[in-house]
């Protein structure tokens, strides 16, 4: 072989082994912190008393913020995220399950109204998309578009509960974080648990003072702890104020926030 | 017997051509050369008509006959890597002294890779099999099909790829577990595998029994390359976009050892699919030595690691959408540098092969074999804990999820979306990162010890693995048991152990990820042992490169003895064989599912089949020139492992009542071979009978992962084929073939649907598809080309395709008696694809440089009317939306849609010295 032939060789094999590549090395994406520079133009309460009988679309550029409340994570809330600020709280009907995994408890977002409905189902307004049904007042917003309505804010501390008393419960402080002390579950439910996870029905169960007030926990079927059985002692538990008409009740978010291990009253 | 008799007696014989005519014992001979260099071309087969057996040249290209019959005979050079040559030619005593038979260099060697590679398409539906399709084969009707309708995923005459056996050196390579041909396990090193012995249908080499759709065996031995160097330089847009190969052989150098050596490098980032990366290396090592005149040993070994990013079909809306037929659903952009594909092929599966070859004398030859083959098989995927779904084409993310509901505001917000954000049309990586920076999430078990702390991974990338180990060995007998009748006899085993599992390959910016059965946790969320993975290791956290979700092994064995007499005579040839054997397997599970203790961990039962082949067949030489063919056979097969478990990923179940398949053919043939004109005439028929099919998927009206075993599965296959290949002069060839066929479901099978999670029996009935069509190919087919051959060493041609009646792929589900009586009858007719027209062009040219070396180029473009609305293929998919309110079937879930790729090329140039 002459020398053109092995410079071709040689060049052709170093063309061959010289081709490493990278089409599958990546770098990590950077953390996303969230906006910070966003104006609100009305706080959660102001936005909820603009309902009107049968809904309200809002037509102009409401932006309202609040801290995250709400996790769907032990699966006792579904498609909702509730945030709640000085004034008032407020649900977010949104079509998604695994909302947590985008808004923990604790993280600001700002809820940006303009094409969005406020709509009433027993009682409580909550804001969702323009519904087509005439049964209900307002729909779920598309998980697609579900970034175009809210925007993430920072991660701060989460919010502290409100501390209240069964008697002192109001229609004011409606999903917003509430906490209530010296309580127990009725002695006639100790045998249940908080819901029928087998079957996945909710169920109501019943919290009692030592003044005998009462307040219902209603807890979905599909919740993670729906077949625990309810706390058997007595002390605090946290969770999201709901009326149903004039019914309170109590939404437990996660099931570390049932504090009863005191003795029973 | 009387004289009126024997006289009768010996004229009918004599017609029938057993008894030999008077003068014998002509010679023929000559010496074969290649046209552009003069050199001598050996290994050339050359097939005299009237001639029992074709032979072989020698390394000096020499020939010679010995005992022909006086008369005209045709006479045919086959030779890989060069066009065959027919000559007719009047022998007369003493005999015939051709003198040099030039060779001309085939010009579509370039075409072929192309081929092979475009099989690597990957595709996540149930149409896996792909025929393997033949690169300079004999026959007309292969080769005018194979380069141009492979766009169209023709499958000749409807066989599943199963159905053809490709061997290594006498090995059997095919997949043990599905029994299709993985050509991606010497792809890339095309110069080493050029060497190959082809026949369609149930006619077959002196290596194999054979199967339905025919057999290729890849004659690797040292000693058969042609000595010299090449160095290749390829360019496409197709699949891969660069290739380079340099291959050297010595040929029998004078001590007696030969020597080949291929390797080869392929890289791109793709042509016409965004993501669909290529990154590959080939190897391909042959040393054989001539111990002496009777006795040869060869050793092989090849490898071709491989890394490559895949492409997806989508539904119309979504090509729609995003306004490209190609549109790939596997892919986003990762931190606003580059494409990232969350399903990637990575695999690196060596084979190396040990022959002996004795020679006992020129009639009789024994061949003894070994394989062995290990290495791994990755595809990669995404996985999601509790997550929302991250591929933008979930049916819950497009339009049609809400236009159905009569959310038409909501749809078209959506639809903005689609036109306005790559975020919502491609996998929004940076989001599944930042989901997993913010789950810290701190796992303990029942006392409280901490098991992770950190950051528990919602969604990662894991690799199926799929990793094989095997053993073959062959034995193969050849020998003339007398003048007439040859006997080719052989017996082999091969044994397989396949280790299935799951590795996390990236956490994507998270710590940990917890192994639990998620579908388990959704219905038993209360019960810790149920959602475990394996019971044996409770809550196992896993990092990257930990086994986790499933681990299994694959155990199958088969052993075989096959047998074919053939009996050349004057006028007829004819053949019969047999096959017998036992197949069979048992699987190990390594980890004890929660959902299924007893019946997960360790040894299934054994299941073994034994199985039987036969078949018959013969020729009939009209002429030198006209042949009539006819072949008949029928084979069993037991069925694969993957049609054997109910959910081998989870437990030992098997089917019930497996069965082995059984299939029955026929099929007769007119050929033609002259100077001017080579063709065939097919008409045949193919009944395949009790097959399997197992699918999983989840089912709305159940709500719940559900597995569909299918039994007595019967197809009908039937059709008409004619390849014609026509001299028009000594520079202009004209070829076309036409292709009918009926390839019909021709059994309503029957069904079990289980629930996965808890094996409990949904429903048992029948699948009403009799006279469906078998999907994936069309059945309709013509070519037509032309192309010119200069003298001075440079070609031009062009091709027209036509193809029509292809069909989906169905999901069973659809023809079931609930589904005819929920569903609108539109999704009860199965789709058929539409047919349509594709011109190809290619031409190319060989120069001579300084005597010794040679430049050759070569580019082909295919479709060249650019057309990218032609669907190659296409699958129902199996969920179907179910009224909330009446729990009633409403709609069946959108097809998912193939295309053929618009105007493509293919450059291809190399030096041969």
């Amino acid at each position: 072989m002459n020398k053109i032939t092995h410079y071709l060789i040689g060049s052709f094999f170093l063309l061959i082994l010289l081709q490493g590549c990278d089409y599958n090395d990546y770098d990590n994406p950077p953390e996303e912190i969230g906006a910070t520079d966003i104006t609100t133009t009305h706080t959660i309460d102001q936005l909820k008393s603009m309902y009107t009988r049968g809904g309200k679309v809002i037509e102009s550029d409401i932006i309202v913020s609040g801290k995250v409340i709400s996790s769907d994570k032990e699966g006792n809330i579904y498609k909702s995220l509730v945030i709640q600020d000085e004034t008032a709280g407020i649900e977010v009907k949104i079509n998604s399950s695994g909302l947590y995994n985008y808004y923990k408890p604790g993280r600001v977002v700002y809820l940006h109204a303009n094409n969005l409905k406020l709509g009433a189902y027993g009682g409580t307004v909550s804001i969702g998309s323009i519904p087509i049904d005439k049964n209900y007042e307002n729909d779920f917003i598309p998980y697609p578009v579900m970034e175009n309505y809210i925007t993430k804010g920072r991660m701060e501390t989460p919010i502290m509960p409100l501390s209240l008393t069964i008697p002192t419960l109001r229609k004011q402080y409606s999903n917003m974080l509430v906490k209530i002390e010296d309580v127990q579950f009725l002695a006639s439910e100790l045998s249940l648990s908080y819901a029928d996870g087998k079957n996945n029905i909710t169920q109501n169960r019943t919290l009692i003072d030592n003044k005998g007030n009462r307040l219902v926990v209603r807890t979905s079927g599909y919740a993670r702890f729906a077949e625990t059985k309810v706390a058997q002692g007595s002390g605090s538990i946290t969770g999201i104020l709901t009326y149903f008409n004039e019914t309170a009740q109590l939404t437990i978010v996660k099931i570390s926030d049932v504090q009863l291990d005191k003795p029973r009253f | 017997m009387s004289k009126l008799s024997r006289i009768i007696g010996v004229i009918s014989l004599w017609i029938l051509g057993i008894l030999p005519v008077i003068s014998q014992n002509l010679y023929l001979k000559g010496i074969v050369t290649d046209e552009s260099t003069d050199e001598p071309v050996s290994f050339v087969t050359i097939i005299v008509s009237d001639y029992p057996n074709p032979i072989e040249n020698g390394m000096d290209g020499a020939f010679v006959f010995n005992d022909l019959t006086e008369g005209i005979h045709s006479i045919q050079f086959i030779a890989s890597g060069y066009e065959s040559l027919i000559i007719e030619e009047e022998i007369i005593s003493p005999g015939l002294d051709l003198g040099t038979i030039k060779l001309k260099p085939s010009q579509s060697r370039g075409l072929s890779d192309l081929m092979v590679m475009d099989l690597e398409l990957d595709m996540e539906s149930n149409i896996q099999d792909i025929a393997p399709l033949l690169t300079s084969s004999r026959d007309v009707f292969n080769n005018v099909a194979s380069y141009s309708l492979s766009p169209v995923r023709f499958r000749q005459r409807g066989y599943e790829g199963k159905y053809s056996d490709v061997y290594l050196n006498g090995l059997k390579m095919n997949d043990m577990s599905s029994g299709n041909v993985i050509w991606s396990l010497w792809g890339g090193v095309n110069d080493a595998t050029r060497n190959q012995e082809n026949y369609f249908g149930l006619e077959t080499g002196n290596f194999a029994f054979g199967n339905l759709g025919g057999v290729t065996n890849i004659i690797t031995r040292a000693s058969k390359f042609r000595p010299g160097s090449r160095l290749t330089y390829s360019m496409s847009n197709r699949t891969y976009t660069n290739r380079a190969m340099v291959t050297h052989a010595t040929g029998i150098m004078d001590n007696g050892w030969s020597l080949a050596l291929s390797v080869s490098r392929r890289w791109g980032e793709g042509g016409y699919v965004n993501g669909v990366f290529y990154d590959a290396w080939g190897y391909f090592l042959a040393l054989e030595k001539k111990l002496n005149e009777k006795h040869s040993v060869a050793f092989t070994a090849v490898g071709t690691p491989t890394e490559r990013g895949v492409p997806n079909g989508s539904t119309q809306e979504v090509y729609d959408l995003v306004g490209s037929n190609f549109y790939n659903s596997n892919i986003g952009y990762q931190n606003g540098e580059k494409w990232r594909n969350a399903r990637v092929r990575d695999n690196h599966e060596p084979i190396m092969l040990l022959n002996h070859y004795w020679d006992f004398n020129v009639d009789t030859k024994l061949t003894t074999s070994i394989g062995y083959r290990f290495g791994y098989n990755g595809y990669s995927a995404m996985n999601w804990y509790d997550a929302p779904d991250p591929r933008p084409d979930y049916y819950r993310n497009l339009p049609s999820y809400y236009d159905n509901e009569g959310k038409f505001d909501q749809g078209n917000e959506v639809r903005e979306m689609w036109y306005s954000d790559p975020n919502t049309r491609y996998i929004n990586w940076d989001r599944l990162y930042n989901v997993n920076y913010e789950n810290d999430e701190t796992i303990t078990d029942e006392n409280g010890n901490i098991l992770a702390q950190g950051k528990r991974s919602k969604y990662v990338i894991e690799d199926r693995r799929n990793d094989q180990k095997q053993i073959n060995a062959a034995m193969v007998f050849n020998t003339k048991l007398t003048e007439i009748i040859k006997l080719d006899a052989g017996i082999n085993y091969r044994k397989n152990t396949t280790a299935n599992f799951n590795k996390i390959k990236d956490l994507l910016g998270g710590d940990y990820w917890l192994d639990i059965d998620q579908f388990a946790e959704r219905d038993f969320a209360y019960d810790k042992d149920i959602i475990q993975s394996d019971l044996r290791n409770p809550n196992r956290i896993v990092r990257e490169g930990d086994t986790y979700s499933h681990n299994y092994d694959a155990h199958i064995q088969d052993y075989k003895l096959w047998a074919t007499a053939t009996a050349n005579l004057f006028k007829v040839d004819a053949y019969a064989g047999f096959e017998i054997g036992n197949s069979s397997f048992y699987r190990t599970g390594n980890y004890q599912k929660g959902l299924f203790p007893d019946n997960s961990y360790g040894d299934s039962e054994k299941k073994s089949f034994t199985e039987f082949a036969g078949k018959i067949g013969g020729t009939y030489k009209i002429s030198g020139r006209h042949y009539l063919t006819a072949n008949a056979g029928y084979i069993e097969n037991a069925p694969n492992f993957k049609d054997a478990f109910i959910s081998p990923r989870t437990r030992n179940t098997l089917v019930d009542n497996l069965k082995t398949e059984k299939i029955a053919s026929a099929d007769i043939n007119y050929l033609i071979r002259s100077p001017f004109a080579k063709g065939r005439v097919t008409a045949y028929y193919t009944r395949i009978m009790d097959q399997t099919n197992i699918m999983s998927f989840y089912d709305d009206y159940y709500r719940s992962f559900g597995n569909y075993m299918m039994t007595n599965i019967d197809k009908d296959h039937m059709g008409v084929e004619l390849g014609v290949e026509l001299k028009l002069s000594p520079t202009f060839t004209a070829e076309g073939m036409l292709g009918y066929g009926e390839y019909k479901y021709a059994s309503n099978p029957n069904y079990v649907q289980t629930v996965d999670n808890t094996e409990e029996i949904l429903e048992e009935a029948k699948v009403y598809w009799k006279d469906f069509r078998v999907e994936g190919t069309p059945m309709s087919v013509g070519s037509l080309g032309i192309s010119y051959n200069s003298p001075n060493y440079w070609f031009i041609g062009i091709k027209g395709n036509y193809f029509g009646n292809s069909y989906i792929s169905m999901n069973p589900v659809l023809r079931t008696d609930r589904a005819r009586q929920q569903l609108d009858p539109e999704y009860i007719d199965q789709e058929r694809f539409g047919s349509g027209f594709t011109l190809d062009a290619f031409a190319g040219l060989s120069y001579r440089i300084q005597y010794k070396y040679f430049l050759g180029i070569n580019i082909s473009a295919n479709n060249l009317l650019d057309r990218k609305d032609m669907k190659s293929g296409g699958y129902e998919q199996l969920r179907v939306n179910v009224d909330r309110d009446t729990n009633e079937l409403r709609r069946p879930f959108d097809k998912r849609y193939f295309y053929m790729f618009g105007r493509n090329f293919f450059f291809n140039i190399n030096f041969r010295f």
